[in-house]
């Protein structure tokens, strides 16, 4: 019986403190043996307020109350009474509320928060929302407006017992409504400065042409400065014949070998990290090693171009370099939009117009800054191109690559969902019967295409042509979005994995300790038995002993008396004797003893 | 009296970073051997099939003011169970 074994309680858990997130264990019940648990309880309840009222009834009825002259009640008896009778009421109250079936189940996000004095004023201070307050009170009651200190003395109103308070939201605002926060030390209310405003730039309508128009014609300007001329699609193809650059196919392979590196254990971490940074930094060296035809352009890399065609006019270009007019493509000059060129630009017009607080200020786009990847690009000398054809015979690309984007699949790369960390509580222990159902993950897939090669060409001269850069540049960009989520999947399986780690360390040496201390308690206990026995031995041979010696001191007593008896019994016989002598020798004799 | 109050008794815990969390609780006994005592609370959470996970906790008054603490030996955390199989049994 579970009455024998342990004492219901009923006390009050108005505030407790949780230390570490470890302060519980959890189960899981059925509602059936959810409700049997509960009703066990409510019902002892139930028993221990019977009890009680019934002890209040029968003191009530025994107990005697002061009258006063006129046979009323005195005013401290009337109120002793009007209590004990208040607090029978509470409980028959109580009873009632408790044995009544089918009670609803509310949630306790729906239950009134009690606020007392202080968890108000923390709660103002800190700001921290740990009360359930409706969104539209939020502003009021965290980003208060200075509120007027009243006259009177301000009271922060305290909830009622006796108020059934259903609605968080009016209890919330009812505060708000009457706290007065100068009287209370709120420095979070001190700090709010309420007329914070901001500045915002918003453009008109007008002004949004002017400045778009501003915009495109300073884009035009600077093309126009360096008289760069766009190259028609369908010429790059024989205008980068001679281009020698490095291969989709071979930036494709590379970062491939480094992917393949990723998926290396968790423990490889900081070689993850290395991989990841080598393969980005490959990508861009790759970006920027694009290489310049013989005649200094490239679909990449536009050179100065003139009118007549590619003709190198910088001083420092090296006088050896010779270029043939048939190598030179042609090029279509493909103007922005209609304005002239030369035609020179109007200032953009500045407004400076204040309204509502808003400060209508054009928006100025900033001069473009000469980079160093802006300026002209050096051609490259005969030595050099043909240093790159042998570099090629030695080496030659691979795959070949067609303008069909069609061949290529699109690198359709997902990724990964977003994973479920355990979070701390889960260290759940089933109970009763419950029925698990465990379901796998499901894996998360994902898309891999490889890059499609071919087998390598013997024939030396053969090129690789890289028609569509902007493509390469857009797998570039997905394979590192991938490398990315990898990275960020990693990071957040790993964690986990330390969590869960840290968690188990913590539990295990919890336990070892708990189970240390208990051994040294029960050793300390131990030794104090032994010497509580030791002591118990000895203070027993001592009473034996001492009871030995009185009973040896009772008897040399009772020897010595006796042997005092015997004395005197011979002295009695010797006077006796003595006597006897005495008289019958005479007087003559006594008269000798005498002398 | 308020009837919430009698009706459900609500436990306001404290964690370390201040924030409160305000839970129901369902069961408080103490072992009359070991006088440890012992509260069952639930934030009325519920799974997939309609299970309801409590939470149980040793209540610790040596410093004063309760605290929750976790049980970690497993014969107490056995006891304790025992004690919740039984009482969800009814008597």
């Amino acid at each position: 019986m579970m009455k024998d074994i342990i004492n219901f309680l009923d006390k009050d858990y108005n505030l407790v403190k949780k230390d570490s997130h470890l302060s519980s264990n959890q189960l899981r019940t059925r509602p059936s043996s959810f409700a049997s648990i509960l009703g066990a309880w409510r019902n002892w309840r139930i028993s221990l307020a019977e009890k009680r009222l019934e002890n209040k009834k029968d003191k009530l009825l025994k107990e005697e109350f002061k009258a006063a002259a006129d046979g009323h009640l005195t005013e401290a008896a009337n109120n002793a009474l009007i209590q004990k009778t208040q607090a029978i009421a509470k409980l028959e109250e109580k009873i009632r509320i408790l044995s009544r079936e089918n009670v609803p189940r509310n949630f306790v996000a729906t239950h009134a928060i009690k606020l007392r004095k202080k968890m108000y004023e923390n709660m103002a201070f800190n700001g921290n929302n740990a009360y359930v307050v409706g969104a539209d009170k939020y502003e009021k009651v965290f980003e208060p407006e200075p509120i007027p200190v009243p006259e009177a003395e301000p009271v922060i109103p305290e909830v009622d017992n006796n108020v059934n308070m259903t609605d968080s939201s009016e209890l919330v605002e009812d505060i708000a409504a009457s706290a007065d926060t100068t009287s209370v030390e709120v420095p979070v209310v001190e700090e709010v400065a309420p007329e914070k405003k901001e500045v915002e730039v918003v453009p008109s309508e007008l002004q949004r042409g002017a400045i778009q128009a501003a915009i495109d014609n300073e884009f035009e300007k600077i093309k126009n400065s360096q008289k760069i001329k766009m190259v028609a699609p369908e010429d790059v193809a024989e205008a980068v014949k001679n281009v020698s650059t490095v291969s989709r196919s071979d930036i494709a392979s590379e970062i491939d070998a480094h992917l393949d590196q990723i998926d290396a254990p968790v423990d490889e971490s900081q070689n993850f990290q290395n991989e990841i940074n080598s393969v980005f930094a490959d990508a861009d060296a790759h970006l920027n090693d694009m290489k310049v035809n013989q005649n200094g352009s490239s679909a990449a890399k536009i050179d100065r171009y003139n009118d007549e065609g590619l003709v190198a006019e910088k001083p420092w270009i090296e006088e050896e370099q010779k270029i043939k007019d048939d190598d030179i493509p042609k090029v279509i000059d493909i103007p922005v939009n209609n304005d002239p060129v030369e035609e020179p630009r109007e200032e953009i017009p500045v407004a400076d117009t204040v309204v509502d607080d808003v400060l209508d200020v054009p928006v100025q786009p900033e001069p473009v800054e000469e980079t160093p990847d802006s300026k002209e690009w050096v051609p490259l000398t005969d030595e050099q191109i043909e240093l790159f054809r042998k570099d090629l015979e030695e080496h030659p690309i691979v795959s070949t690559v067609s303008d069909d984007l069609e061949d290529y699949p699109d690198p359709n790369v997902t990724l990964p969902e977003d994973i479920e960390l355990p979070t701390q509580d889960e260290a759940v222990r089933d109970f009763v019967v419950v029925t698990p159902d465990r379901e796998e993950h499901p894996t998360n897939v994902e898309e891999f295409v490889p890059v499609e090669t071919e087998p390598v060409s013997t024939d030396a001269n053969e090129r690789v042509i890289s028609v569509n850069h902007e493509t390469s540049k857009e797998e570039l960009e997905q394979l590192r979005a991938r490398i990315e989520g990898l990275k960020a999947r990693q990071h957040a399986s790993k964690k986990a994995m330390d969590e869960a780690e840290r968690m188990d360390q913590n539990t295990a040496e919890r336990a070892t300790e708990a189970l240390r201390d208990r051994e040294e308690s029960d050793l300390v206990r131990e030794e104090q038995i032994g010497r509580l026995r030791e002591y118990g031995d000895a203070l027993e041979e001592d009473c034996i002993f001492n009871e030995n010696r009185a009973r040896i001191a009772i008897e040399n007593v009772e020897c010595n008396e006796r042997f005092i008896q015997l004395q005197r019994e011979r002295i009695r016989d010797n006077d006796e004797l003595i006597d006897s002598l005495s008289s019958l020798v005479g007087p003559e004799a006594t008269n000798v003893r005498r002398r | 009296m308020e009837n919430k109050d009698v009706e459900k008794k609500i436990m306001s815990i404290v964690a370390e970073d201040g924030s409160i969390e305000e839970v129901e609780v369902i069961l408080a006994f103490e072992f009359k051997d070991t006088k440890k005592e012992y509260v069952i609370y639930t934030k009325n959470e519920k799974d997939e099939n309609d299970n309801i996970t409590v939470y149980v906790s040793n209540v610790d008054r040596s410093s004063g003011d309760p605290k929750l603490m976790g049980i970690d030996d497993e014969e107490e955390w056995n006891r304790v169970k025992d004690v919740l199989r039984e009482l969800s049994k009814g008597e």
